[in-house]
């Protein structure tokens, strides 16, 4: 089982049981509490929560028993940020994590916030800061409205005492009712999957690329070959990155599945939003896995731990 | 073009005239440089209009844009600087300036090496990019060439009795360029053999007038070969487009005589390797009144 | 007036100037036998700073013959003369010209001089006579420590609220127990008394004041390397930022702080208990779009200086060109002027227009609809304070009952409804805008 194939899994038996809620509330409370210790975990959230905040406005937070998840998603035309998605493992960040959900059948608790707050009320754990973190605190509170209470306990290198740095995130809570709105995306199926280990040097070629043309197309081999091309009247350029590792479809296993792969693949997307989502990345990863869905979308996936998983969609354009 | 060929049989690549003609034999120019850094900061400090024109020949390289008719750049990049150089014939065309630096940007702050080939009339200018920590990407650029536009001659007459001419070091002197007060409409340049030497003062600006000299016995100053004291005044956004080219040059060049004409070379050189020359000429603004 | 002096104070000279300038448009400079002083004032008159450098400073200080002299300069050309110093060997200020403009001459390495006109604006001057060290409370501390404050908040950010308790300071972005607004992130830092250097707090204080000026003198503060003095007495009165290096500088921050009236505050709207007399009402100000609380805020500035028993205003200004010198004009700081001529203005006219605004100021108030519990759609259900509890119990947590009833549509996006049909094909228009066939995805 593939990597891909997996999370589709995941995620898909998550979405299901995100049912439509009927009406019928109770007054139970719904409370969440979670505290970070480690310090590189601690930075790592901090960088995706500043990716979050590069990509869109506002962002969804999706708490469930087992795992977080984040989505972003700005659908105005006027914007090319891509839709992106963050799944974490909630035990691997925190160790002290607890969450109850309003009713006790259900599963979630979503909250929708600015991604700017939230970015902005973990930028005391940025790994470029002087100041030491002994740990982070998220808790949900009723202040005036509901909160995100993020509670830092820093140390600064000009003292010895511990300094509580506390921002309360405003969050909008989200009613059972309305989480068919807010489900989690699925992983399309992809005909390839390659990982390409020059993140930089693709970053840089798309941010020039968007210049040059509005559109680019992947163009992925099973050979182990990805081809960027953009093309405007001024200029054809293209890119190859050679020697890929090959993800799927699996050399391995011959003939699973229904539709036998073609050997070469392509989907021409728009490049500013390409550039949105490379730009964006605030996270040290040096390989990202590109998925592509002939002529329907490019499927991007960045492997920040095992169980800490960051996706995005861009959907084919009409060339 | 390997691949570029190979997605365009696909269908990938729709745009047929951007592949290398078939009618041409040979290449007209092929030229190869390890390091592309000096070859980008220069191209990046004439990028101030469209279109520019590539004139090749056994001299070299020379790439000049123009902006109405007041201000012309040129770069001059002498054979010896490329790794490689052959040039058939004294092919010319003009290519857009943006997609030319975009192109040889397109890694961003990664070095490649750089291969130049045109094949010629109506075939397009091909750049190979290859970056140097990472073999496995390589970039093939095919630029749209069109018909050459013939640049405007400007000459300073090397005879006059008013020439005047001073070297400066580079980063001193962009220093004190960078410090000109930008609200300014107008700078006026005096040189004069006689304190103060060279001045640059700045005009238009509302409740406040400033100056700066430099002293010929500076140790900015290289060379000081002044007859005949000259001023004029140019205008300060033109000035400033020889900010690019002033900030990454080792040494300076300004050249002027009693028309006015301003003359001003740059040598480009970054980390040991060949220099590359860019040149600007500026034409003065008319005296308005009797001073 | 012509002073000179040696490269290394010029330097101080233009980082007191660059942070003066993030308080005003003008920059007021006046010589006397003491040194220099330079005087920049904020457009609201809400902000007065004053940097003072003593003679000893100059390598020759020459004053006119009648004594003092001072002149009021744009400050974005000076700005512009000493923006660069790194190259400065030797500073020369003059006033030429029959007194219309101030000359700088910097002699630069390598030969090179700098020479600048500014022309005087006017031959003005402004003083304030708020008694400054009157205030029962006081802190001191390292410039280190305040930026670490200050970099706490957003840039965006335009007050600062600190609530000194007699072992503890909180820095806040809002006023504890006020309403704000549901879109804004409440941000707090505490710190205890032991990490600053001086910590003198009797009672329990709270003040708010506008962060930009803070921020402009802390600039200032670690161009210097100094450590930086707060003292403060009560919300509303004036607010103290003081800072001293070697005696030959001393600098001066004048600022007004939120007036404790009108007070607008709910439990509702605090998370916990705290002891403290003064809360101020923010719903008013964080619509700081309305002229309303800013007024309210300089009006009070004028009281206080009655509070502090010397029947005059904050700020007075001296306009030499009367010659009379004796006739002080001076002005209700209380109000917002459009504009900085302010010295022309009879008293009595201000005042009246200072009720004026007072009246319309109730008015507003008044029409404000105070928040009722009714209005809040969740609730604490727990009526214990949580952190002053323990840690290890869960009382801690805030219990938030779902909403049981929410306008539909107005946050909920639909995200990602379309995903999930399965007729969707995620194609989207080609962003050339060449569009071939009308888009036939449904979306609700």
């Amino acid at each position: 089982m593939t990597i891909c194939e997996k999370l589709r899994n995941s995620s898909v038996t998550e979405c299901a049981a995100i049912k439509l809620c009927q009406s019928n509330w109770s007054l139970a409370a719904m409370k969440f509490r979670a505290k970070m210790l480690d310090v590189l975990y601690m930075r790592e959230f901090q960088a995706i929560a500043a990716t979050l905040a590069k990509l869109a406005k506002d962002c969804v937070m999706i708490v469930a028993q087992e795992r977080m998840h984040f989505i972003v998603n700005e659908e105005h035309c006027s914007t090319s940020s891509p839709l992106v998605w963050v799944s974490i493992a909630s035990k691997d960040y925190f160790p002290e994590y607890q969450m109850t959900p309003a009713r006790p059948e259900q599963e979630f608790i979503v909250l929708v916030m600015s991604a700017m707050h939230l970015s902005r009320s973990l930028a005391v754990l940025r790994s470029g800061s002087s100041s030491s973190v002994h740990s982070c605190k998220l808790n949900l509170k009723q202040i005036q409205f509901p909160c995100i209470s993020v509670i830092a306990s820093v140390v600064s290198p000009n003292s010895s005492e511990p300094r509580e740095v506390v921002h309360d995130v405003p969050v909008t809570v989200i009613p059972a009712s309305d989480w068919a709105s807010f489900m989690l995306p699925k992983v399309p199926n992809t005909q390839i999957v390659l990982g390409v280990p020059s993140l930089r040097l693709l970053r840089s070629l798309i941010d020039k690329l968007k210049n040059i043309s509005p559109s680019l197309i992947f163009h992925g081999s099973t050979a182990g070959e990805l081809n960027l091309v953009a093309e405007s009247e001024m200029a054809t350029i293209t890119t190859r990155f050679s020697r890929l590792l090959l993800h799927k479809p699996d050399q391995g296993q011959s003939g699973a599945g229904a539709e036998t792969s073609e050997p070469e693949i392509s989907c021409s997307v728009d490049t500013r939003k390409a550039s949105a989502f490379f730009n964006a990345l605030q996270l040290p990863n040096e390989e990202i896995m590109i998925g592509i869905d002939s002529e329907r979308c490019i499927c991007l996936q960045l492997d920040i731990r095992s169980n800490v998983v960051l996706h995005s969609i861009l959907p084919a354009v009409c060339v | 073009m390997q691949h570029s060929k190979v997605l365009y049989e696909k269908g990938i690549i729709k745009n047929r005239k951007m592949l290398t003609q078939s009618q041409y034999e040979n290449y007209n120019l092929v030229c190869r440089l390890e390091h592309i850094k000096t070859l980008y900061s220069s191209i990046k400090a004439i990028c101030f209009s469209d279109f520019g024109t590539l004139q090749a020949s056994e001299d070299g390289l020379l790439i000049t844009v123009e902006q109405g008719k007041s201000i012309q750049a040129t770069l001059f990049i002498a054979p010896a600087f490329f790794a490689e150089f052959k040039v058939d014939g004294s092919p010319s065309f003009s290519v857009k300036m943006n997609v030319l630096a975009e192109c040889l940007s397109l890694f961003g702050l990664s070095d490649c090496s750089i291969k130049i080939l045109y094949k010629g009339e109506g075939a397009p200018l091909l750049l190979l990019l290859e970056p140097h920590d990472d073999d496995q990407v390589s970039t093939e650029c095919s630029i749209k060439t069109t018909n050459v536009e013939e640049p405007m001659e400007y000459d300073l007459d090397a005879n006059s009795s008013s020439l005047n001419t001073i070297f400066m070091r580079g980063p001193d002197l962009s220093n004190i360029f960078h410090e000109l007060d930008k609200a300014a409409d107008e700078f006026e340049f005096t040189i004069s053999p006689l304190k103060p030497h060279f001045k640059i003062t700045t005009l238009g600006v509302m409740q406040a007038e400033s100056s700066v000299e430099v002293a010929k016995s500076s140790d900015m100053v290289i060379l000081f070969n002044c007859r005949a004291t000259t001023v004029a005044r140019y205008k300060s956004q033109q000035i400033k487009l020889t900010n690019k080219a002033m900030q990454v040059a080792s040494k300076v060049a300004i050249k002027t005589d009693a028309s006015g004409l301003l003359e001003m070379h740059f040598m480009m050189q970054c980390d040991d390797q060949e220099e590359m020359y860019v040149r600007f000429f500026i034409t003065p603004l008319l005296e308005v009144d009797g001073n | 007036m012509k002073c000179t002096l040696e490269g290394g104070n010029a330097r101080v000279i233009a980082k007191a100037i660059q942070s003066l300038s993030k308080i005003g448009k003008e920059l007021f400079i006046e010589a006397d036998v003491h040194g220099l002083k330079m005087r920049s004032i904020n457009p609201t008159q809400s902000a007065v700073a004053s940097i003072s450098f003593s003679r000893c400073m100059f390598d020759t200080f020459q004053l006119p013959p009648s004594g003092d002299c001072f002149c009021k300069i744009a400050m974005k050309p000076c700005l512009g003369v000493f923006r660069n110093m790194k190259q400065v060997e030797y500073c020369e200020l003059s006033i030429v010209g029959n007194k219309t403009k101030l000359q700088v001459n910097l002699r630069c390495k390598l030969e090179t001089t700098k020479q600048a006109l500014i022309a005087i604006v006017d031959e003005l001057n402004i003083t304030s006579s708020v008694p400054t060290d009157q205030s029962p409370n006081s802190i001191r501390g390292d410039h280190k420590l305040f930026m670490e404050i200050s970099n706490s908040f957003n840039s965006s950010e335009e007050e600062l609220t600190l609530e000194a308790t007699p072992d503890s300071l909180s820095a806040k972005n809002y006023i504890e127990g006020a309403r704000v607004n549901d879109k804004f992130m409440r941000s707090q830092l505490k710190l205890k008394h032991s990490e600053f250097e001086h910590y003198q707090v009797a009672e329990g204080s709270v003040i708010t004041f506008c962060i930009k000026e803070f921020r402009a003198f802390l600039l200032f503060a670690e161009a210097l390397n100094a450590a930086m003095t707060l003292e403060f007495d009560d919300a509303g009165s004036p607010f103290f930022v003081k800072i001293k290096k070697h005696r030959d500088i001393e600098c001066l921050l004048i600022l007004s702080t939120l007036s404790p009236e009108d007070v607008s505050f709910s439990e509702d709207y605090r998370p916990r208990d705290i002891t403290v007399c003064n809360t101020t009402n923010a719903s008013q100000k964080r619509k700081s779009s309305t002229p309303g609380p800013e007024i309210q805020q300089k009006r009070r500035l004028a009281e206080d200086t009655t509070l502090s028993e010397l029947d005059t205003s904050l700020f007075q200004f001296r306009d030499r060109r009367t010659e009379v010198p004796s006739e002080v004009a001076s002005v209700q700081p209380a109000r917002m002027l459009a504009d900085g001529d302010t010295m022309d203005l009879v008293d009595e006219e201000a005042e009246e227009e200072a009720m004026l605004l007072a009246v319309s100021d109730a008015v507003e108030a008044s029409q404000i609809p105070r928040p009722s519990s009714t209005e809040v759609c969740f609730f604490n259900t727990e009526d214990a304070p949580p952190t002053l509890l323990p840690e290890d119990n869960n009382e801690e947590d805030e219990s938030i009952p779902q909403s049981p009833e929410r306008e539909r549509g107005l946050r909920v996006r639909t995200i990602f409804s379309r995903c999930f049909q399965n007729t969707y094909v995620p194609r989207e228009p080609s962003p050339n805008s060449q569009v071939y066939a009308p888009n036939s995805d449904t979306e609700d």
